[in-house]
């Protein structure tokens, strides 16, 4: 029997949402007084081991509990009920580049987050090249990571979680940024981790990452476990459970009080008619509307297109805080697609509104919008133009070229 | 393998402190690196980055010696001694209470996403101010040369009024700090509160007992704990070869550990819910 590097026993907590926020001082003090606020049960009795050397994904939907498990977990957050061990180091990647400051340079913040899990200076210095190495962000070292792009940060931040030797490494989502080089990169030296026996939890929306690469899989619902099993089993039973689920309305659900909602999705082709179907290659206009209860001047959206088998074949993020940002009301946003680059099949299509300071998200779940993507069969997961060109001799004369290929 | 995290919902504040400061104890590396990141910000952001931080009590040493021997006819001799000694530790105590007490609050990003002890922060910018403290002394050294002031036996003491100072500003700070957190109020509090107190503490004026002041005000000024401790400055460096007087270093000693244990274990209480509130 292996011993386990987590263990959740009955752990609850609860936030204080407070409504609306109150303008006046007076307002503030009468409201303090009576203390008007729900409790959103974040996480309910929730119990789990994780034995050493697992790695674990933990599905659900926005909102379900899964990040706040997360940091329960890595102890940054005390549970109301219950308590969480977990033994050996833990090295987490909660939010891109969460830990770096972005005064500091590159090179400050790799021993700056090392100093903060309690590493020497030494230990650092012993893994700084190879984590300059693995983070290709050689010549900006000495640059504040303020001036770095999204890919940069992510890079160094996850060179530093992942070389500090860490036994439980803990992810939520990060993965889903950054371009396909380091994707793989990342998860190769994820895999490494987890041959030399490290406990991995991992949350997240892609449902392939966490079949590829998770030995077990939760399901998280309303901060319960709904499923715990085999990766492949839950993540089916949780994209089932996602594209047949009804518009939730009952008053008992998280998102009901998210503080942002999502709303009013169609898809329109290129004469602005609305479908649900398109074929490969054509052009589309996703028109949706937000709903805000507050000001969010920081609010970003996201929009993700799910492939039929779970994985995030592309997301789009737009920062709305170049202008007014978010107003409490209702924005109608319209995201243009040059040419739909999908393999045929059933896609989905997510859209969350986070804050962009902090990485929160403010969106509740919102109904499954599916488009039905036609178009000849392909083993890949996109279809971008192709021309062949051929030299040299041929058995048989060239004929038309065939205008798809798979990536 | 080592239990790294245990974080459970009832945790007997005893226990809760002796984590915490094990934590500390762990994290001793980050407090260097916190410290030195915060000097060279303090040196290298501008060109003299060093002098300007002897340059600015200098200045007030000048302007407060011409006030009060100019216009107030303050016939003491080496005055500048007196006032620049108690005027380099009245810095120390106002720059690092005021850095300690927004320390938490400025890093929120970093305590909201990044499990580590907060108590690091404010005890970070009270001992890089403890540091600007003591290269500043050396100003005080030259002046005191230049007089050719005597020094006594009871110069000794001088580690023993820093480093109860040095209590007594980290135990004040976690607590502000962390009050703070949760009453925003407190930093802009504390920015009156620090005038007023100024002004309580013979820094810039005698003690009341040479001007034979009494009534309220010298009451006041006798039992603010600040007036012991620059009192005791005051005898080592200017007063010499005078002793301070007992029963005031001793309160202030005593007073300075029980913030500091207070401060910590109060630290430690609301940082439970910095995550939720920072």
């Amino acid at each position: 029997m292996t011993d386990p590097a987590i263990r959740l026993e009955g752990v609850s907590k609860a936030f204080k949402i407070y409504h609306r926020r109150h303008s006046t001082l007076k307002e503030t003090l009468v409201r303090r007084r009576r203390g008007v606020y729900d409790l959103l049960h974040v996480l309910d009795d929730v119990s789990l081991d994780v034995p050493h050397g697992q790695s674990i994904g933990i599905v659900g939907r926005n909102g379900a509990g899964k990040s706040t498990m997360l940091k329960v977990m890595c102890g940054l957050m005390p549970p109301d009920a219950g308590s969480v061990t977990v033994w050996g180091r833990v090295s987490s990647l909660l939010e891109l580049g969460a830990g770096f400051q972005g005064e500091y340079s590159g090179t400050e913040n790799v021993f700056l987050y090392g100093a903060l899990m309690g590493l020497s200076q030494k230990f650092i210095s012993e893994r700084f090249d190879d984590i300059v190495e693995f983070s290709g962000v050689g010549d900006y070292l000495d640059n504040p990571v303020k001036t770095y792009s999204s890919g940069m940060y992510l890079r160094l931040a996850f060179a530093v979680a992942v070389h500090v030797d860490p036994d439980v490494l803990l992810i939520d989502e990060v993965l889903a940024v950054g371009d396909q080089t380091f994707r793989q990169k990342c998860f190769e030296r994820a895999q490494r981790l987890r041959a030399e026996g490290k406990t991995i939890v991992l949350v997240s929306h892609e449902m392939g990452a966490v079949r590829r690469f998770c030995d077990r899989a939760i399901w998280v619902h309303d901060g319960k476990i709904r499923a715990d099993g085999d990766p492949t089993e839950i993540t089916s039973m949780y994209l089932e459970w996602a594209e047949g689920a009804a518009p939730v309305t009952s008053s008992g659900t998280l998102h009901v009080d998210a503080p942002v909602s999502v709303g009013a999705i169609h898809l329109r082709d290129r004469a602005g008619r609305e479908v649900n179907e398109l074929a490969t290659g054509s052009a589309a206009r996703l028109e949706f509307e937000i709903q805000a209860h507050a000001d969010h001047p920081q609010a970003s959206v996201d929009v993700r297109w799910m492939s039929p088998d779970g994985t995030c074949v592309m997301a789009n993020t737009s920062r709305l805080d170049g202008g007014p940002g978010l107003h409490h009301g209702t924005l109608r946003a319209s995201c243009s697609l040059a040419s739909l680059p999908f393999a045929a099949g059933q896609h989905r299509v997510e859209i969350s509104v986070n804050d962009a300071a902090t990485g929160r998200v403010l969106s509740g779940a919102h109904e499954p919008f599916l488009v039905q993507v036609l178009g000849p069969p392909s083993e890949g997961v996109t279809v971008v133009p192709v021309e062949w060109t051929w030299e040299g001799s041929r058995s048989q004369p060239a004929e038309a070229p065939q205008p798809a290929a798979s990536a | 393998m080592a239990v790294s995290v245990r974080s459970t919902a009832r945790l007997s504040l005893a226990s809760a402190t002796v984590l915490s400061l094990r934590d500390v104890g762990m994290h001793l590396g980050l407090l260097r690196l916190l410290v030195v990141k915060d000097l060279k910000i303090k040196y290298k952001a501008s060109a003299i980055g060093l002098a300007w931080s002897l340059l600015n009590p200098l200045l007030l040493m000048l302007v407060y010696t011409l006030i009060f021997g100019a216009i107030f006819k303050q016939k003491q001799p080496a005055f500048p001694i007196y006032i620049l000694s108690g005027l380099l530790a009245w810095n120390f105590f106002s720059t690092s209470l005021n850095g300690a007490t927004l320390a938490v609050v400025a890093n929120g990003g970093l305590v909201k996403k990044v499990r580590f002890p907060a108590s690091l922060l404010p005890l970070s910018m009270v001992l890089s101010g403890f540091v600007n403290y003591l290269i500043s002394l050396s100003l005080l050294a030259l002046l005191m040369l230049g007089y050719r002031h005597p020094v006594g036996l009871s110069l000794l003491l001088l580690p023993v009024l820093l480093l109860s100072e040095l209590a007594f500003v980290s135990g004040l700070g976690l607590l502000l700090s962390a009050l703070n957190v949760f009453f925003r109020d407190v930093e802009h509090f504390l920015g009156i509160l620090l005038t007023v107190w100024f002004f309580a503490t013979p820094v810039i004026y005698p003690p009341p007992s040479v001007v034979g002041m009494h009534g309220a005000a010298a009451l006041l000024i006798n039992i603010n704990p600040m007036t012991w401790l620059i009192g005791g400055y005051h005898d080592v460096f200017y007063y010499a070869p005078a002793w301070p007087s007992w029963p005031q270093l001793g309160a202030f000693i005593a007073l300075s550990l029980v913030l500091l244990v207070g401060g910590f274990v109060v630290f430690t209480a609301m940082s439970r819910r910095f995550v939720e509130e920072a």
